[in-house]
């Protein structure tokens, strides 16, 4: 049986295809995003991370921003628009992720 | 480029209310000639930054699609439209379906463009590829 919270954010286009996921029983926090994020960008080759350095900085900044969580099912693009379809990918497929530790402790308590 | 349309849509609730409305307003004159039924399948709750600005599966069709509009300030060419394929489950238990994603900065230029690419998704019998979206894109 599939895990409740599940999602990935992906490095995709121009033959690109790399990717970070979870798959839990608790929503994803904020902090376990952002380090994902951080592993994907340690991923890719000097010339992928470039052509997607402003778009990995604007994920980022979507996932510090959230408050609160978001609930699947969420898709995000961030595309280099100097490109055909280079791009970071951020998608919460199923469950909720991107909770900010005080709400994770809530969750526990209340789930 | 041509005219930017809804140019300040991500400062003003009531011009993106009327972008969206642009992009739904247009899809549902094709889905209604082609008496196509479509669900929306992604949460945008609170959204308010065109990413997506419109999304719909359509059942019948077994595909989805999800138009990007982006702040005309990040402009990159006199028409700065692009489209690619991707999958999405658009309903929980159902295979993933291909997911036509349009990313544009609307002007009077790529609003054609666009409009044509929705057209084809929507009305095509037969799955529309890499190429073909390459064609929709330069003709």
């Amino acid at each position: 049986m599939s895990k409740p919270h599940r999602g990935r954010i992906q490095a995709q286009g121009d033959g690109v295809e790399k990717s970070v996921s979870w798959a839990q029983d608790e929503p994803l926090s904020k902090e376990e995003g952002l380090s994902l994020l951080a592993k994907l960008r340690a991923m890719l080759s000097k010339s992928e991370l470039k052509a997607r350095e402003k778009q990995l900085e604007k994920a980022q900044r979507y996932i510090e921003g959230i408050e609160g969580g978001v609930d699947a099912v969420k898709k995000k693009t961030f595309l280099n628009r100097k490109t055909k379809d280079t791009r970071i990918d951020v998608e919460i497929l199923s469950g909720t992720a991107f909770l900010a530790i005080l709400f994770l402790i809530a969750w526990k308590l209340f789930f | 480029m041509g005219k930017i349309l809804f140019a300040n849509f991500l400062e003003d609730k009531r011009v993106y209310h009327l972008a969206y409305l642009f992009w739904k307003t247009f899809f549902e004159r094709l889905t209604d000639a082609t008496n196509l039924e479509y669900t929306t399948y992604l949460n945008t709750d609170n959204d308010q930054d065109g990413n997506p600005i419109f999304h719909a599966y359509l059942p019948t069709r077994k595909r989805a699609l999800r138009i990007v509009q982006a702040d005309p300030s990040e402009a990159e060419e006199e028409v700065d439209i692009k489209a690619w394929l991707d999958e999405v489950q658009p309903i929980p238990d159902i295979a993933p379906v291909p997911e036509l994603v349009i990313d544009v900065i609307l002007s009077e230029g790529t609003k054609k463009v666009g409009q044509r690419l929705i057209r084809a998704w929507v009305e095509a019998e037969e799955e529309l590829t890499e190429d073909n979206l390459e064609v929709l894109l330069q003709a």
